[in-house]
């Protein structure tokens, strides 16, 4: 397996920018996600590892091997695309065989690797039916079988899930991430869809607008966004951004929003301190803010009232959306919560796992 | 509209919601398209049945009033027979085989090549090329047919290899290779598909020649089989360009051996008898290939 490394890579058509300087590491046998937006680069990028693109500038290394002008078939890589690209004229073993075929494995060896992708993915009894005979998950074990059997250096995946339907993409979810598990390969992932990429990534590379905002560990993208985008990308609901001023006041720190205040943390205060009567920007997720007769440390401090707009039953859980008269925000309760439309209601907010951005550049200041 | 149902034809095309019949005006509208259809067929098939009418009569019914043919049919097949002994036929069939086949076979290769370097590999100024490519369809062959003629019988290779082709196969084969309108077809067809099959085949390690043969030919089946068939038919049938070209009988086309005994003052159930025989393996062809024909033309092979 391999180590992907991309300095400074860039990607221009014409005079339109597609990437702009990315610098990206994939260590040798992680899962590594490109997320963003539509249009931000994400496919680019991975389509310029493979070769499939050319690099307007910048250097792509994969086993410290220099490849910007090495043709994709040479780079030892294999690719699973959005809409499979199965041959239709083909059966499965076909596909699965194709590539080994012209590398001249001998047929005893391709039959071997066939069956032995083929089991991995359950997809033993399909392999004399042509692609137009197997349903959408079908198809995509397919195509990450022809992928396997090849057992290359890096695998690439294009948004590969995003043609099948809720249900099966959770269960192909849990499959590929098992599947890395057990062949500790090299694994670059594009997806839009940030629940893919926290759950299955081992580092998660958000891009917006042709550029590399934040590299990091799950966890540590839910936990310490570098910006206002990141910070909303990630996480579902969103995070709720709350525009408001610092202000000194009882010995403590406040934020205030018109509508209300809350104290914050002493811990934050050091990094919060210059931008003392400035504007700035409160993140607080949905996961954070709690109905006040379940929140343990209900205070005057952590305390807000606001009137509940909707609410969206999801079974184990509810979304209430709720006002402060000035800014619409997003709770995640408890199923059990007993709230209606138009109720005012006394939310706590989770103070120390609140974020604040320079309401200017939107920088994370904490 | 997932709900709706619909009239359907063989291959489960979407003709006419079912519901819109109950309204009065619509089922009139329905009607007044299926008679307009019903009327084009039987004038399409009018010649067609003439021919097969005047080959079956016995010689001295087929100028006869309509009233005498019905009256006194009979079905005489000796014409037929007659029609086979007069001419080589089997020597024509073999020359118009061997010429129809050569051609759509070059045809298809050089067509499909390419629409598919026109379509995905986008060479530059490939847009000119195209636009140079369509305008030659606007240029009717009787202009070309002459320079053509001076072009086959001072054939060179380079400006060296100097050959007359006038009276030999090549000269019927060679001018029918290239084909704008193919090209053009093929390009639409290739442009529908998804590169994903290229660039899947190129990871896969395969070359641009490779990837064409192996991936794109055998996926573009369908309109290979539409191209192949209607320009089978119209190198059947063509025949000034063959009688330009030929006047050697032993390469001689179908189309020429017909017009051989025409100008030999055969009787007319004679010659129909011939031109039957000629059509038939158009007719199979039709008859065995309509699927593939309806939906090649219908560009539709890709859809699931």
């Amino acid at each position: 397996m391999a180590r992907v490394v991309l300095k400074n890579v860039g990607k221009k058509y014409g005079s339109v920018v597609a990437v702009k300087n990315a610098n990206i590491v994939c260590e040798d046998k992680e899962f590594l996600i490109l997320v963003g937006p539509s249009g931000c680069g994400k496919t680019t990028t991975l389509r310029m590892i493979a070769g499939l693109e050319e690099i307007t500038s910048g250097e792509i290394f994969i086993d410290d091997l220099m490849v910007n002008d090495v043709p994709p078939k040479d780079r030892d890589i294999a690719m699973v695309f959005q809409n499979y690209a199965l041959y239709p004229h083909m059966t499965v073993y076909e596909n699965m065989a194709f590539g080994l075929k012209l590398r001249k494995y001998p047929a005893a060896e391709i039959k071997a690797r066939v069956n032995e992708a083929a089991e991995i993915l359950s997809i033993e009894k399909y392999l004399k039916r042509k692609p137009k005979e197997l349903s959408g998950g079908e198809r995509q074990r397919v195509a990450v079988g022809r992928a396997i059997v090849r057992k290359p250096k890096v695998f690439l995946f294009d948004e590969p899930l995003s043609n099948l339907d809720a249900k099966l993409r959770v269960q192909m979810r849990a499959e590929l991430s098992k599947l890395h598990t057990r062949l500790q390969a090299t694994m670059i992932y594009v997806t839009h869809d940030q629940v893919e990429a926290m759950t299955m990534g081992e580092k998660i590379v958000v891009m917006k607008a042709t550029e590399v905002q934040q590299i990091a560990s799950p966890k540590e993208m839910y936990n310490k966004p570098i910006n206002k985008f990141v910070a909303g990308f990630i996480g579902s609901p969103s995070m709720n951004f709350i525009e408001g001023t610092l202000e000194s006041k009882k010995g403590g720190m406040y934020f205030n929003e018109e509508n209300f205040e809350v104290r914050v943390p002493d811990t934050m205060m050091e990094k919060l301190k210059g931008k003392m009567g400035a504007e700035v920007t409160m993140g607080i997720r949905p996961e954070d803010i709690y109905d006040k007769v379940y929140a343990p440390n209900a205070s005057a401090d952590n305390t807000i009232v606001a009137t509940v707009e909707v609410v969206e039953q999801l079974g184990s859980e509810s979304n209430v959306y709720l006002t402060t008269g000035k800014t619409p925000f997003i709770a995640k309760m408890d199923s059990e919560a007993e709230v209606e439309v138009n109720q005012e209601v006394e939310l706590v907010l989770d103070m120390n796992k609140a974020h604040f951005f320079d309401s200017q550049t939107e920088s994370a200041i904490i | 509209m997932a709900n709706r149902k619909f009239l359907q034809d063989d291959d489960s095309r979407y003709l006419f919601p079912v519901y819109e019949l109950k309204d009065k005006k619509n089922r009139l509208i329905y009607n007044v398209w299926g008679i307009i259809v019903a009327a084009g067929a039987i004038i399409t098939s009018l010649p067609f049945l003439w021919m097969l009418l005047t080959a079956i009569l016995p010689q001295g019914l087929i100028f006869a009033p309509v009233a005498k043919i019905a009256s006194d049919f009979s079905v005489d097949l000796s014409s037929f027979k007659k029609a086979w002994e007069l001419a080589p036929f089997g020597l024509y069939f073999f020359n118009s085989i061997l010429v129809a086949g050569s051609v759509v076979a070059g045809q298809i290769l050089i067509s499909a090549m390419a629409a598919y370097s026109l379509s995905k590999l986008k060479p530059p100024m490939y847009q000119v090329i195209m636009a140079l490519l369509l305008s030659t369809i606007m240029i009717p062959f009787e202009t070309i047919a002459i320079p053509l003629y001076l072009f086959m019988r001072d054939f060179s290779i380079a400006g060296i290899f100097k050959l007359n082709l006038i009276n030999t196969y090549w000269a019927l084969i060679l001018p029918g290779l290239a084909n704008a309108f193919n090209i053009f077809i093929f390009k639409s067809f290739f442009d529908k598909l998804p590169n994903d099959f290229i660039e899947a085949a190129r990871v896969d390690g395969y070359g641009e020649t490779e990837i064409f043969f192996r991936i794109i030919l055998p996926i573009s089946r369908s309109i290979i089989t539409v191209i192949a068939i209607l320009n089978f038919v119209t190198i059947w049938n063509s025949f000034f360009w063959p009688l330009i070209v030929t006047n050697e009988p032993n390469i001689y086309t179908l189309m020429l051996g017909i017009y051989k005994i025409i100008e030999e003052g055969q009787p007319w159930n004679i010659v129909m008898a011939a031109v039957t025989i000629s059509m038939v393996p158009t007719i199979l062809g039709f008859i065995f290939f309509q699927k593939q024909i309806m939906r090649g033309v219908l560009f539709t092979t890709l859809q699931e």
